[in-house]
């Protein structure tokens, strides 16, 4: 009787002291998983989702992108001039986690550094629209003479080579994020190795790097905005096993899962309420080389009778409902949800809506023989029979081994035209790309920035993606003129007639839109923002809710 | 005795060197480059290449590296730049060393006991029990092990945690997943040798001396009988503590493991390099530790 009387007063003491955190506000702490570590915390070595969302969390720009829409960041204000292509920044009073003031300086010392360090140089591209940036970048021009002029400690004159508007999301951008110079001097190469090795100027600051492991945020009580930011940690997980992610998903470990790297799980929750499709803005197609791997490959692979032959064969449909059920399939080269720099989306606009003018989402056999039969005459073959069999390069992952057997599969059954499969490594993939020798490669491109040239940079022969050794003058000329235009209307109808002489011209045939699938902790998780670059997925001001 | 161990660490270190060249070279040989990438600009590979040292000559960068070596540096990754070489594995190893030897410590704990039983109960049930775990240990990859254990133990009873490595609960489902394959191989030739040793002369000997029963069995028939598995343990010790891919991958742990895959799909020359130094190092530094242990526990044995 003593004893299960004293049971009953332990068992109280722990009820009364467990009462009170019952009803407290749930901890504002919250875990993300991802799949790998962000490549490193310098923002000009990589801008990939991952590394641009551990940017985000420890920096910010002049600019900032909250849920899509551009908020003032480092800088409270900006003036355009009226052309378009001089911007003047006004900054706020912000300091850097070691307390140092975040001035106009910093800014122009960082953006020189991007376009002329030695040892990573690739996102250096994309503040090619500042003046002379290009340039700066090869050497031919001092770095005193780039479009960037420190007026005051809190002002800074950026004059671009054009009214590009994009930039104003390329400001908000994680590779145009400020770093310190004098941290750089003092670290070297091991500059954003660690968290003691830098320093951060965003909503969170950067306190723990375990390799391979975790990265830890903690609220940056200094931050300008501190106010409205609820998490008081966030810490990113990286576990490399999609089947162990989706464990710690569903035992609660974790509140954010990207399914994307497992598309099989899909199934698995999509009708339940937290799962949902983020159109990430990714497009996904096959390009045909111009060279080919030997010359009588590159008659074929350019001939333009012969790519229609190929895109008409394929049903996208059908290809996406047995491979890919999240995605959408793509006859553009556009992204829809891209920006249309008047307020709205590129979708919204029926003008430029190119879906089924080119390329056709239903396979047409019909049409597609008789492509085939003008490219076999045109070539001078007797049958389908005397082609070649044609080289089909991609990576060596998994998924795209199905692919190549889905493709090889249609365009034998339906035009009798053979493709042999190559498939390497990564690393090999993109070398071998580089290079040219292949005939027919699948690919794919995400948005840098939130503008429609982003997917249309890419052919320009300079520079992007086009490895397919098309060169397009005209293309080039409209492009670069689109760009000199401040009327956004304007700037618009040329960009589409861009976009309408790739899909003619160029050796592409547009395949799928990516979509992210992703799982989000249901009703607990609020405010999180989405955007179609950078960090696809954004907590800085999410809340956790009981 | 010294002069043994002189010896053999002068053979230790000439392997290591043709081991360092060899795959120095044969990773050169690799197609592709650890710089490629989606959106890289044209020429920023050759800058990328000078900066690194890759454009000189490949006997250059050879005797570039082995002097660096010498002096203990590894290297900078190329992959996950600014981050050297010598950090990812100071990071990594004390990961796989802990599991490493917790897997260890319970399997050879617990395979020892189960040989010994087993051999003692020969043909009885604890025997064919013990042998069965010895098959599914053996014959069961250690990934369906963890998978298993992970969803049974962490998703559906939720006794243990998922996955990642914080505190010793997190330790147990990796552990056992690591350990049983070890544990089952040890309990085996635990139970094979110590049935040689049982019918012995020396053994019956002692039994007919009147030696109490826990004497022999550790005394006179353990210390033969662990002979065998001394030499198991060697490259066993030396595999295991530097990591297991597949383990530390489904428990989430930031172990050494996943940068043996990684690195060479990345083509990270200076990680795969470092680890095969690290991992070669380690193996060849057990194995004469298991010569040694062989001098101390087998009277038969002599070095000269």
């Amino acid at each position: 009787m003593k004893r299960s009387l004293s049971v009953l007063l332990v068992l109280l003491l722990l009820l009364s002291l467990s009462l009170p955190t019952a009803f407290a506000a749930p901890e504002q702490k919250i875990k993300i998983v991802y799949e790998t570590e962000p490549i490193s915390m310098d923002p000009h070595v990589g801008n990939d989702s991952t590394t641009s969302t551990a940017l985000g969390f420890a920096f910010q720009g002049l600019l900032d992108v909250v849920n899509g829409a551009v908020t003032p960041g480092m800088a409270e204000s900006y003036d355009v001039s009226e052309d378009g292509t001089v911007y003047t920044f006004h900054l706020r009073d912000a300091m850097w986690s070691d307390g140092k003031p975040v001035t106009a300086g910093d800014f122009a010392d960082t953006w020189v550094r991007m376009l002329t360090r030695e040892d990573a140089m690739d996102l250096a591209y994309l503040i090619f629209p500042i003046k002379n940036a290009a340039a700066v970048n090869e050497k031919t021009l001092d770095p005193s003479e780039l479009g960037v002029k420190v007026i005051d400690e809190k002002t800074l004159e950026v004059t671009l080579e054009g009214a590009y508007p994009f930039m104003v999301t390329l400001f908000a951008s994680s590779p145009m994020y400020p770093i310190r110079l004098d941290l750089v001097e003092q670290y070297g190469d091991a500059y954003g190795s660690a968290p003691d090795k830098m320093a951060c100027n965003g909503a969170f600051l950067f306190k723990e790097w375990a390799h391979s492991d975790r990265m830890v945020f903690v609220k940056n009580p200094d931050f300008w905005d501190a106010g409205n930011i609820k998490l008081e940690e966030i810490s990113m997980l990286y576990v490399l096993d999609g089947n162990t992610r989706k464990n710690m998903y569903d035992v609660g470990d974790v509140d954010f899962l990207d399914l994307a790297p497992t598309p099989d799980m899909v199934p698995v929750y999509q009708d339940t309420p937290e799962f949902q499709f983020l159109n990430a803005g990714g497009v996904q197609f096959i390009a045909l080389s111009h060279k080919g791997i030997n010359e009588e490959h590159a008659k074929i692979t350019s001939n333009r009778n012969f790519q229609m032959a190929l895109s008409a064969a394929i049903d996208r449909e059908a290809f996406v409902a047995a491979l890919f059920p999240m995605h959408t399939p793509s006859t553009t080269v556009v992204n829809p949800v891209i920006s249309d720099q008047l307020g709205g989306k590129w979708g919204d606009h029926a003008e430029y809506d190119l879906r089924e003018k080119y390329h056709k989402t239903k396979a047409d056999p019909e049409a597609a023989k008789a492509y085939l039969d003008k490219a076999l005459e045109e070539l001078g073959y007797a049958s389908v029979d005397a082609l070649p069999s044609m080289d089909f390069f991609t990576t060596d992952a998994e998924i795209q081994r199905t692919i190549s057997e889905y493709l090889q599969d249609v365009w034998l059954t339906t035009l009798g035209v053979e493709i042999e499969v190559r498939q390497l490594a990564f690393a090999q993939y993109w070398e071998n790309l580089y290079n040219q020798p292949y005939d027919i490669v699948r690919t794919g491109w995400g948005p840098d920035y939130d503008d429609p040239f982003t997917y249309l940079d890419m052919w320009d022969s300079r520079g992007g993606w086009n490895k397919t050794g098309w060169e397009g003058k005209e293309y080039y000329e409209l492009v670069t003129e689109a760009n000199a235009q401040s009327d956004m209307k304007t700037r618009n109808d040329m960009l589409s007639r861009a976009e309408e002489i790739l899909l003619t011209e160029a050796p592409i045939l547009p395949l799928y839109m990516a979509r992210t699938p992703l799982l989000l902790r249901g009703g607990k998780l609020a405010n999180v923002g989405i955007n179609v670059f950078g960090a696809r997925f954004d907590v800085r001001y999410a809340e956790l809710m009981e | 005795m010294l002069k043994f161990i002189l010896r053999r660490t002068l053979a230790s270190f000439l392997m290591l060197f043709i081991l360092v060249t060899a795959t120095f070279f044969v990773v050169k040989l690799l197609p592709g480059s650890p710089f490629t990438s989606e959106k890289m600009q044209a020429g920023s590979k050759e800058i990328l290449y000078r900066y690194y040292g890759l454009d000189k000559p490949v006997w250059q960068q050879y005797f570039t590296y082995l002097g660096n070596l010498l002096q203990g540096d590894l290297g900078v990754s190329y992959k996950l730049r600014s981050v050297s070489v010598n950090s990812i594995i100071a990071s990594a190893f004390p990961y796989s060393l802990d599991l490493g030897l917790r897997a260890l410590a319970f399997a050879l704990t617990a395979g020892l006991i189960l040989g010994i039983i087993a051999a003692y109960r020969r043909g009885k049930a604890m025997d064919t029990l013990t042998m069965l775990l010895a098959i599914i240990g053996t014959s069961v990859p250690s990934f369906i092990i963890g998978f298993f254990v992970q969803y049974l133990f962490a998703v559906h009873l939720k006794w243990f945690p998922v996955a990642q490595y914080e505190s010793g609960w997190h330790t147990v489902l990796p552990t056992f997943a690591l350990g049983l394959g070890m544990l089952a191989t040890i309990a085996k030739y635990t139970r094979t040798s110590m049935l040689e040793v049982i019918q012995s002369d020396f053994v019956r000997t002692a039994n007919s001396k009147g030696v109490s029963k826990l004497a022999i069995v550790t005394r006179h028939q353990l210390r033969n009988a662990l002979l065998p598995i001394v030499t198991l343990l060697g490259p066993m010790v030396a595999m295991v503590i530097t990591g297991t891919f597949v383990v530390e991958n489904v428990f989430g742990i930031p172990g050494l493991g996943r940068h043996y895959v990684t690195s060479i799909q990345n083509l990270d020359y200076t990680l795969v390099l470092g680890l095969t130094v690290f991992f070669a190092a380690f193996l060849v530094l057990m194995n004469l530790l298991v010569d040694i242990v062989y001098k101390l526990i087998d009277p038969r044995i002599k070095l000269e």
